[in-house]
Parts: structure tokens; C-alpha cells; sequence
């Protein structure tokens, strides 16, 4: 390694932590997890807990509602990346399977809702 | 008019794909997926870099297209939204060595794939958020921006160390990264 590739590495790993804020939640804490789709958006709500499917575009996708967050137990992408990421809680977490055109995360408070899902 | 030169090259440059092209298909069956979006440890890149540093940018922009496409192909996602975070991946990261391979000397191998990967995370991201619309996402960008820089680190290092030692391969075909005429890695 030259001394520029040090440099380098150490200004990606510095720009990593300083952007780590981006990672806490902006504070408020919420009961709902919003789940975006290809058609539309809909809201979980995290003291009902049970299993919940959405569509995704390549199929049905099953969300996990519990005291720990939402997570992913089924998916039809092929990587099944969703499935380790999370839980999703009220106030920090995100899922994403890009496969599906899913994610999850804490609902925003401005967020245009299609419905609910209970 | 073909030289003797430039079959050289087109014929180092397919065995360089198809390296990259059996490493990625591998690193997809074998490897489990990290839970980050775009971060993967990118064994097919060594040969992308490989091919950077024997036989020029325009050759290296080839086999990382072509990796791409077969990959792609071979694990059923060429026409699907992955596809599209590769591409924007990969062109991110040849845009990034380009810009820190020159002047020439002053990056290894090793610098190149830090950048590279460190570009291809921050695409594929851009590109995730703008398919999903969830900004959310932009929140795992500093843990995938941290673990694509080490990955690259090990990526560059396994290039480096590739080069090195093949050089009855290497001699007269091009200019090298941080790899003396002998073939010996060199640290500065």
C-alpha cells in the first residue's frame, strides 16, 4: 500500500463515522412502522403484532409484527438479503428488498398513507 | 490491422472476464449475502482491477461491463432492478479509479479498490433509494459505506498479490500500479 491509499482509506472510514448520524432516528419515537410498495404505502401498527403480507413486484412478501420491531419472514427475491436485515422499530431500522421494490421503516409524520393494515 | 499486441490483449482481457465472471457467479452461490444493500466482498472485481492495471481503462470499463452482463444472466437478475444497481455500481467504480489512477504511481491497486468500492456502495445506495423511494435507506449508508471500504482493501490486496505473481504475464503488455518490473509489490 502507497501512503495515498492509507489517506484514502482513512477518509472513507472517517466520512463512514460522520455520516453514522444518519442511522439514529431523528429523536421522536413512533408506534407505527410504514411499509412502502410498488402500489402504495401502508402503515403497521407495532402494538398489534401478527404476520402481515404485502405485494411486492415479485410476489407476495410476509411481514412479522412483533415486541422487537418488523422483520421479513418470507420473501420471493432471490438474494433473501430482507430476511437478515431489521427489526424495524418506531424509532430506528430499515428493510429494503430491492428485488420486490419493498422497504420498511419508522413511519414519518408527514407520510401520505393508502391504508392501514391491522 | 490486428497486431500481435493487441490479440495479446483481447485474449488476456477474456480470460480476465471470464474469471471475474466465474468469480461473481461463485461469490452469489456460495457466499451468504451481507444484509446491506450493494455490499458484497467483490471477489470478480480483482479481476476488473487486474485488468485496469495490464491493459488500461477502456479494456478494465469492458470486462466490468461484460462481468456485469453475465453475472447477471447466469443468476437470473439481468433484467431486474439489481441489474440496473450493478451497472450504476460498476460504472461509479470505474469512474473512481479512473480518477485516482493518475497520476500514475501515486494509488496502488489497493487505493483503486478501496475508491472503486467505496463509489459502488454509494450508487448502488442512490440508485436503491431512488427504486424504492424510501429515503430510510440512505441510513445504512454509513455501516455499507465502512464495510465496502475494507472489502476493497481485501479486494485491492488479493489484485495486488495476483499481479505480482504472474509476472511472465505481465511483462510488455502494460504499465503497472505499485508493482515493481520484477513483479514485487512495493509499498511507499
Amino acid at each position: 500500500m502507497t501512503r495515498a491509499d492509507r489517506w484514502l482509506l482513512a477518509a472513507v472510514l472517517a466520512l463512514a463515522i460522520a455520516l453514522l448520524p444518519l442511522t439514529l432516528g431523528a429523536g421522536t419515537r413512533t408506534r407505527m412502522v410504514e411499509v412502502t410498495t410498488p402500489s402504495g404505502t401502508v402503515l403497521l401498527d407495532l402494538t398489534e403484532p401478527g404476520e402481515r403480507t404485502v405485494r411486492g413486484l415479485l410476489g407476495d412478501m410476509v411481514l412479522r409484527v412483533s415486541s422487537e420491531g418488523v422483520r421479513v419472514i418470507e420473501s420471493p427475491c432471490p438474494d433473501q438479503r430482507c430476511l437478515n436485515m431489521g427489526p424495524v422499530t418506531g424509532s430506528g431500522g430499515v428493510v429494503v428488498c430491492i428485488p420486490s421494490g419493498v422497504s420498511v421503516s419508522p413511519a414519518r409524520g408527514s407520510a401520505e398513507v393508502d391504508h392501514v393494515v391491522r | 490491422m490486428w497486431s500481435a499486441s493487441r490479440s495479446h490483449h483481447v485474449a488476456l482481457a477474456g480470460v480476465l472476464l471470464a474469471l471475474g465472471s466465474v468469480l461473481g457467479i461463485v461469490e452469489s452461490a456460495l457466499l451468504p449475502p451481507v444484509p446491506l444493500p450493494g455490499v458484497r466482498l467483490g471477489l470478480a472485481n480483482i479481476a476488473v482491477l487486474v485488468a485496469i492495471a495490464l491493459l488500461g481503462l477502456r479494456w478494465g470499463l469492458a470486462v466490468s461491463m461484460g462481468r456485469v452482463f453475465i453475472v447477471g444472466a447466469a443468476t437470473g437478475t439481468l433484467m431486474g432492478p439489481a441489474a440496473l444497481m450493478s451497472i450504476a455500481g460498476a460504472m461509479a467504480a470505474w469512474v473512481a479509479i479512473a480518477a485516482v489512477s493518475r497520476p500514475a504511481g501515486r494509488f496502488s491497486m489497493v487505493g483503486w479498490s478501496i475508491a472503486g468500492a467505496s463509489a459502488h456502495v454509494v450508487a448502488q445506495i442512490a440508485v436503491a433509494t431512488a427504486l424504492t423511494g424510501a429515503p430510510a435507506l440512505l441510513a445504512l449508508a454509513p455501516v455499507s459505506l465502512a464495510v465496502a471500504s475494507v472489502c476493497g482493501l481485501a479486494t485491492g490486496l488479493m489484485a495486488l498479490s495476483l499481479v505480482s505473481r504472474t509476472a511472465p504475464l505481465t511483462q510488455g503488455v502494460g504499465r503497472l500500479a505499485g508493482v515493481e518490473a520484477g513483479g514485487t509489490a512495493v509499498g511507499r
